[in-house]
């Protein structure tokens, strides 16, 4: 069973609206070819770039669907319907990006068997465009992580850890940029605290770099220096805490040009993404879906071509 | 001139068909993605076929026989047959790694989480499968240097709980409490050390066992529990052994 909820619109009638405009469009284009005169503004029918964001977190190498008895996950999930699913989306908008928040690492036997091998394999096949490293990631040490890394097709994403004094420096870039027609997608991806999560001798000589500070960086390097249209960030913070430990919540608080946080850690199950607003009271969409694959999230974030300005955010868990 | 205007006109007109075609595409996402709400998507073959010679050869592995069970293991509380299995074979195989460590460790108690234990063992042929169920975790095996004092604290959380997968250790539960602890079959002595062997989950302070974080030492053994089971089994099998368990009064109620 799948369920759709659109979460929220900015302007009513969203994509509705958005086709009314073209409607309008059209007709002034045939009137224009009518009077054998062009305007510019025929071409507005172009100006809107929908950029679709699709996302998984904590698929723990659930590769097939799951089986068993309940209701609640068998039959659910599995990477094949995953890459399915991204790639009618993907057909139906090119300006598709596909990203995981991380623990791709540990759940089924075809980890214990095949190592990341497997998974990163499929996830390239499924046509991800960038995960991130979460904490199970250091499950087999940091052999055991950089092993299997030459299966991805896909960067990994981390701003947060720094790998230099160990056998993954420079394996995982700290920021890339994505561009769809014509729009600039910054991503950036922050990893949780390793100590007392991970054992030390898996994760060795890696140093955890405070993820509120990086944020921030990494942010303003992509909106101001690197001029990019939206900012993403891949977490595997945690969605939310009772106690004042860092999460997702928070970062989208405390930043200033951060556009979506696609978090994951907490295999948090929301009914619909959340928006915040940012340390300016600009609104931020926060998201996690879920675990296993069960579930993915899309945010549609339409953007005005002229002005590049994004117009309306869609947002919505399948599963 | 009249001509070339009229070419222009056509191709403008066909770029511009083609624009609004492509920006029709995209409105019918929206047709899509409510349709997407009530249909199940059409998994992708081309990541079936990648994955199905990694399934067959997973599932030839699982199939293999690594043991022959006398009886049905389940387990209960406050004690059972699988529990007890387990929390003994985790004080034997336990021991045999401590001897061949440097430190000085002989581990006089064992102790295996209940709700780590995710399946029973049928009657019969068990299957690597079958331990992979009954331990997807990857848990290391832990020793951990506990005062006679720590040792009762833990078995009074045991007791709580209504009994546990417990190795090497004899009591009673009375009023939610572990009375008459017997350690290495004498009386527990609160100003003494004992070695307990478990899982690093419960190490951690998992399962409420916070007691643990709080040890005297930490040795870490450095093996997968679910790899120490299946060599263990393996050995059994080998030697023409079946697998069997009993309760025997090592956790009972006042």
């Amino acid at each position: 069973m799948k369920r759709v909820r659109k979460f929220r619109q900015i302007q009513t009638g969203g994509f509705r609206m958005n086709r009314r405009y073209f409607l309008k469009n059209i007709s002034a284009v045939t009137t224009g070819i009518a009077l054998g005169t062009l305007p510019f503004q025929s071409f507005a029918a172009d100006d809107f770039v929908t950029i679709t964001i699709l996302h998984t977190n904590d698929i723990h190498s659930h590769i097939e669907p799951f089986e068993g008895t309940n209701p609640r996950y068998a039959g659910k999930g599995g990477l094949a319907r995953i890459s399915g699913l991204a790639k009618n989306i993907r057909q139906k908008n090119p300006n598709t990006l596909l990203f995981d928040a991380g623990d791709i690492f540990q759940g089924t036997p075809y980890f214990n068997y095949f190592k990341g091998e497997l998974i990163l394999k499929l996830m390239s096949a499924a046509g991800y465009d960038a995960g991130t490293i979460g904490n199970h990631e250091f499950d087999n040490g940091l052999e055991g992580l950089l092993e299997p890394l030459s299966h991805a097709k896909f960067p990994m994403i981390n701003s947060n850890y720094d790998f230099s004094d160990t056998i993954l420096a420079g394996k995982f870039p700290r920021w890339e940029i994505f561009r769809k027609s014509g729009i600039k997608v910054g991503v950036y991806g922050l990893g949780v605290e390793l100590d007392g999560l991970v054992t030390k001798k898996h994760f060795g000589n890696t140093v955890y770099l405070d993820p509120l500070k990086v944020a921030g960086e990494m942010e303003n390097f992509l909106k101001n220096e690197k001029k990019c249209d939206l900012v993403v960030c891949l977490s595997h913070l945690g969605f939310r805490y009772r106690d004042p430990k860092v999460s997702d919540i928070i970062i989208a608080a405390e930043t200033s040009f951060t556009d979506l946080i696609v978090g994951g850690h907490t295999h948090s199950f929301l009914e619909e993404p959340l928006t915040i607003k940012n340390k300016k009271g600009i609104p931020v969409v926060v998201n996690q879906s879920w675990w296993g694959g069960l579930m993915m999230g899309q945010i549609d974030f339409v953007f005005e071509r002229a002005r590049k300005n994004k117009e309306t955010v869609f947002a919505q868990n399948i599963c | 001139m009249q001509r070339t205007f009229s070419y222009i006109l056509l191709i403008t007109w066909f770029f511009l068909f083609l624009t609004c075609k492509s920006q029709y595409v995209i409105s019918t996402t929206e047709n899509r993605n409510l349709v997407v709400s009530d249909s199940v998507t059409q998994p992708d073959s081309r990541l079936v076929s990648l994955y199905l010679p990694y399934k067959n050869k997973l599932e030839k592995d699982m199939s293999r026989i690594i043991a022959v069970s006398a009886e049905e293991m389940v387990k209960d509380r406050p004690e059972s047959n699988l529990t007890n299995f387990l929390a003994d074979l985790l004080l034997v195989e336990g021991a045999k790694i401590a001897s061949e460590m440097e430190e000085n460790i002989r581990p006089s108690i064992s102790y295996y989480n209940y709700g780590g234990i995710r399946t029973f063992l049928p009657e019969g042929e068990i299957t690597i499968g079958k331990i992979f169920e009954l331990m997807p975790f990857e848990n290391e095996l832990v020793f951990l240097k506990l005062s006679g004092e720590q040792v009762l604290e833990f078995l009074n959380i045991i007791a709580a709980k209504g009994g546990d997968s417990v190795g090497g250790a004899r009591f009673k539960i009375a009023a939610d409490k572990a009375v008459n602890v017997e350690v290495a079959e004498s009386f527990l002595n609160e100003n003494e050390y004992y070695w307990l062997v478990t899982n690093d989950y419960v190490a951690a302070g998992g399962d409420g066992l916070d007691v643990f974080t709080r040890r005297k030492n930490f040795v870490a053994g450095n093996i997968k529990i679910r790899d120490l089971i299946i060599a263990h089994l393996e050995k059994k099998h080998e030697e023409g052994q079946k697998i069997s368990a009993n309760p025997d009064g090592r956790i009972s109620y006042e």
